[in-house]
């Protein structure tokens, strides 16, 4: 396989040209070459070159060959690539090139490429089929827009400029993958985003060096800053109105061709507790739910661990009742009590992963099971105790109130049961501290990861733990480029 | 902080922490209660635990099976530590809600049960303590609840009721460590007795046990006993029987809130203590004629004579303790150390004398808060 970069130069000649790029993809069945030939026969005047499935038929016909056709019957007619762009082909994207490499490039992107008398010329005729736009599938909301960005990332971008009808918007082109040249866009409001953070991610993304990249999350694990931490400090998305928002508050975003994940930074620690819906609900009822978040995130890394480590070292804590009936429902159960735990946590989560793979017309069936495998059926088994069984359940329902954070959740939540059924309360206080440690010592890209979006203590009461509502949302964040301005003002 | 201190940490914690007592909770010998006998003549403690049997209960809380185990040792840690040896393993006590004492310990001293409490570290110090009223205390787990199966369980129900925060008729172990060995309250100490109810012999608490410091003065049983709870702001309901011979008539009222002021004043060189009882009643039934009792003078009729009654029977309590037992269950001492450090500072040294000599008034004020019916009652005619 030939790894190295293209070069050379389309020489003007239009037969060596199209020898050359013949040559280029002789093993590629689906390049179509058409000569054109003026009448009278000869040399080809022309040769038109464009990839099978990547070009739109009706554009290459109406907008390159039609329009062709009348100067290749016309002898005297300039078929030179410079009079092509300037007078005879309308296709709205006509650019003249003499490098190979942008060639090769522009007809492996869906382009026409025509050789003629002189040079190249690119032509716009990409065709190929996309997915219509669609409703997000992760983050779905009770009240708000429904677009979700797809594949492409002109698509995509088009979902945010319709939002942000402003020049300030900039979008500024990389390409990263030496073997997919995968077409990458970085998105951000002049006068908004703080410039040393934007300096920095350039600085980070000129590092890449990778053959190919096909997700977002190749580009994420490679600029993040605390690669090891299981707490995101980047944001990914596949909402527009969601990308609008962080650009609104003065954050980056990253648009990659090929996936419909969107990437935004900086990103904090309390965002993995906002969703969209707060902003487009009554303020009162999204402070609540936020506050829900927030709550199930500790239930659902402590549970577990509190609950191994009061009924394995701390029996004082409990109440007689309660101890009792823990104490009676585990009598016959032949695991330790942490054992029984590890299973059934680790239980839940391939019951979990597989519910992401299996094709849907089996997921009921396996919900069927696992609830009866899990839970009637272990517990009249004696194999776990009904305790236990509530207590998995508690935590795998407070889990699903931050999917985003699942990741950082299993592993966090395995840790603290660990120090918890070691040490008991001292341990998971331990573990807990450990946590709070790692997260404070984490910055994403400058900026502590425990900030509250602000360094003003009034703008920060307002939105984060809970929402205030608009007529008081003013102030702006802790990255954006000029912070003394509020929200409103230009 | 620096990564690398994190691990000396870490090991500083599980070294130093003394948090390596990892046990499973089905392994736990479940102790809910203990009774403790003294055997005056060997010196010996002998020890009745009733543990709660959990491979035979249904994991319901008023189903919970019970057996029991006995041990004896020269002192209660020994007799406790002789059963874990019969047990097998070490008992787990951090849930043992009542503590039943026989006459004879309260007779010799209650001192070295209190050791054991402070000495082991998994006694809790919120555990209830009551007297036993039958021969042994060990017996008290022979007779029956109709509540619970487990009898501490029952006692412990039993003995929250009492226990109200200005309540003094129900005393749990931190209680009776500050109250030892002090002057100036008594100890009263509630007594589990028998009581025969359809041919089954029911725990019952109808007396209270008076302790002078760290040993028995004596104990109060039937109508004593519910003029002392009256004293003591127990918020159980008794009914006392109210005779108002002037108009042929016996009323039951029955004791609903009630409240105790004291006062103690220097008076003619001698102590002087003013006891207000307030009590709110309501008519509970009556015997005779009461259509008299029913308007408004015959209601102050009988809470005239309702007040005279309670007014009897609790100066006959006082009486009783002020000359028997010597052992001040009003308090008088603590309300005096309280109000006028300085009177106490003289008087604690001889506070025995000097409430045996106390002159003391009450003043009963009984208001009728219910009376129940809407027109007379007539039950039966007053035998004359």
């Amino acid at each position: 396989m030939n790894e190295q970069p293209i070069q050379g130069k389309i020489s003007g000649v239009v037969s060596a040209d199209a020898e050359v790029l013949a040559e280029l993809f002789a093993n590629d069945s689906t390049l179509i070459r058409r000569d054109l030939f003026r009448l009278g026969g000869g040399e080809p005047a022309c040769v038109l070159f464009h990839f099978d499935g990547m070009t739109s038929s009706l554009l290459v016909t109406e907008s390159i060959l039609l329009p062709l056709e009348a100067q290749l019957a016309d002898p005297q007619s300039d078929l030179s690539a410079q009079s092509l762009v300037a007078t005879v082909l309308p296709s709205g994207e006509a650019r003249q090139t003499d490098s190979l490499a942008d060639v090769a490039a522009s007809i492996l992107n869906g382009d026409a490429i025509l050789l003629a008398a002189g040079g190249a010329v690119i032509l716009g005729a990409k065709g190929w089929l996309k997915r219509t736009i669609m409703e997000p599938v992760n983050e779905k909301v009770v009240r708000g827009p429904r677009e979700s960005f797809i594949e492409s990332a002109m698509v995509n971008l088009s979902l945010i400029r319709r939002k942000l009808q402003t020049p300030s918007l900039c979008i500024e082109r990389v390409s990263f993958g030496s073997l997919t040249n995968t077409r990458t866009y970085l998105c951000y409001l002049d006068g908004r985003t703080d410039p040393e953070i934007l300096q920095t991610l350039k600085a980070r993304l000129e590092k890449i060096t990778l053959d190919g990249v096909l997700d977002s999350n190749y580009l994420l694990e490679q600029i993040r800053d605390a690669p090891a931490s299981p707490f995101k400090t980047i944001g990914v998305t596949e909402r527009p109105d969601i990308v609008a928002a962080k650009l609104l508050e003065g954050r980056i975003a990253i648009v990659v061709d090929g996936t419909p994940c969107v990437l935004t930074l900086p990103y904090l620690f309390i965002e993995n507790f906002q969703t969209n819906d707060d902003y487009y609900t009554n303020f009162l009822f999204s402070s609540i739910n936020r506050i829900l978040r927030m709550v199930g995130f500790f239930l659902t890394i402590s549970v577990p661990s509190i609950y191994v480590s009061v009924i394995t070292h701390h029996h004082e804590i409990l109440p007689p009742a309660l101890l009792l009936s823990i104490s009676a429902s585990r009598q016959g159960v032949p695991f330790p009590t942490v054992v029984e735990m590890f299973i059934l946590l680790i239980a839940f989560e391939i019951l979990r992963e597989a519910s992401m793979r299996m094709p849907s017309n089996v997921g009921q069936a396996l919900s069927i099971v696992g609830a009866l495998v899990l839970g009637q059926a272990a517990v009249e088994a004696k194999l776990v105790s009904a305790p236990m069984v509530i207590v998995i359940a508690l935590t795998g329902t407070t889990a699903l109130l931050t999917p985003a954070m699942s990741g950082a959740e299993i592993i966090t939540r395995m840790g603290l049961l660990a120090a918890g059924a070691a040490l008991g309360i001292v341990g998971f206080t331990l573990g807990f501290l450990i946590i709070i440690f790692h997260l404070a010592s984490v910055r994403t890209f400058g900026i502590p990861y425990l900030s509250l979006r602000s360094d003003r203590s009034d703008r920060q009461k307002r939105d984060t733990f809970v929402r205030a509502r608009w007529g008081r949302l003013r102030g702006r964040d802790l990255f954006s480029a000029d912070r003394t301005k509020g929200r409103g003002e230009p | 902080m620096k990564k690398y201190l994190l691990l000396p940490l870490m090991v500083a914690c599980m070294l130093f922490s003394s948090c390596s007592n990892y046990t499973e909770i089905e392994d736990l010998i479940i102790v809910s209660g203990a009774a403790i006998d003294f055997d005056a003549q060997t010196g010996d403690y002998n020890v009745t635990a009733e543990i709660i049997d959990l491979q035979s209960s249904s994991g319901r809380e008023n189903s919970y099976q019970t057996t029991y185990i006995e041990s004896e040792g020269a002192s209660l840690a020994e007799a406790i530590a002789a059963m874990s040896r019969i047990a097998g393993r070490q008992l787990y006590w951090g849930h043992a809600g009542v503590f039943i004492l026989s006459r004879s310990v309260l007779e010799h001293s209650i001192r070295p049960v209190l050791d054991w409490f402070m000495r082991d570290a998994a006694a809790r110090l919120s555990s209830m303590v009551v007297a036993a009223g039958t021969a042994k205390a060990s017996e008290v787990y022979k007779l029956q609840s109709p509540v619970q199966k487990s009898i501490s369980m029952s006692l412990e129900q039993i003995l929250d009721n009492f226990h109200t925060a200005e309540s003094r008729t129900a005393i749990d172990v931190n209680e009776l460590i500050n109250l030892c060995g002090v002057k100036g309250c008594a100890i009263c100490m509630p007594v589990v007795n028998a009581e025969k109810n359809v041919d089954t012999d029911l725990l019952v608490i109808d007396s209270y046990a008076v302790l002078q410091e760290d040993m028995l003065s004596g104990i109060y049983t039937g109508a004593d006993a519910v003029y002392l709870m009256l004293l003591l702001e127990n918020p159980l309901q008794n009914v006392i029987t109210v005779e108002i011979p002037s108009h042929h008539t016996v009323v039951r009222i029955q004791a609903l809130e009630h409240s105790v002021s004291l006062e103690v004043s220097e008076q003619d060189g001698g102590l002087h203590a003013a006891i207000t009882l307030t009590v709110n009643v309501s008519i509970v039934g009556s015997e005779g004629e009461d259509s008299a009792i029913r308007d408004r003078e015959g209601n102050r009729i009988l809470t005239d004579a309702a007040a005279e009654k309670i007014a009897a029977g609790c100066s006959a309590v006082i009486e009783r303790d002020q000359q028997e037992f010597r052992a001040d269950i009003l308090g008088i001492g603590r309300h005096i150390s309280r109000t006028d450090p300085e009177l106490w500072r003289l008087l604690a040294e001889a506070w025995d004398e000097h409430y045996a000599r106390m002159d003391w008034e009450i003043c009963v004020d009984v208001n009728i808060d219910k009376s129940g019916e809407t027109s007379p009652i007539n039950d039966q005619e007053v035998v004359s």
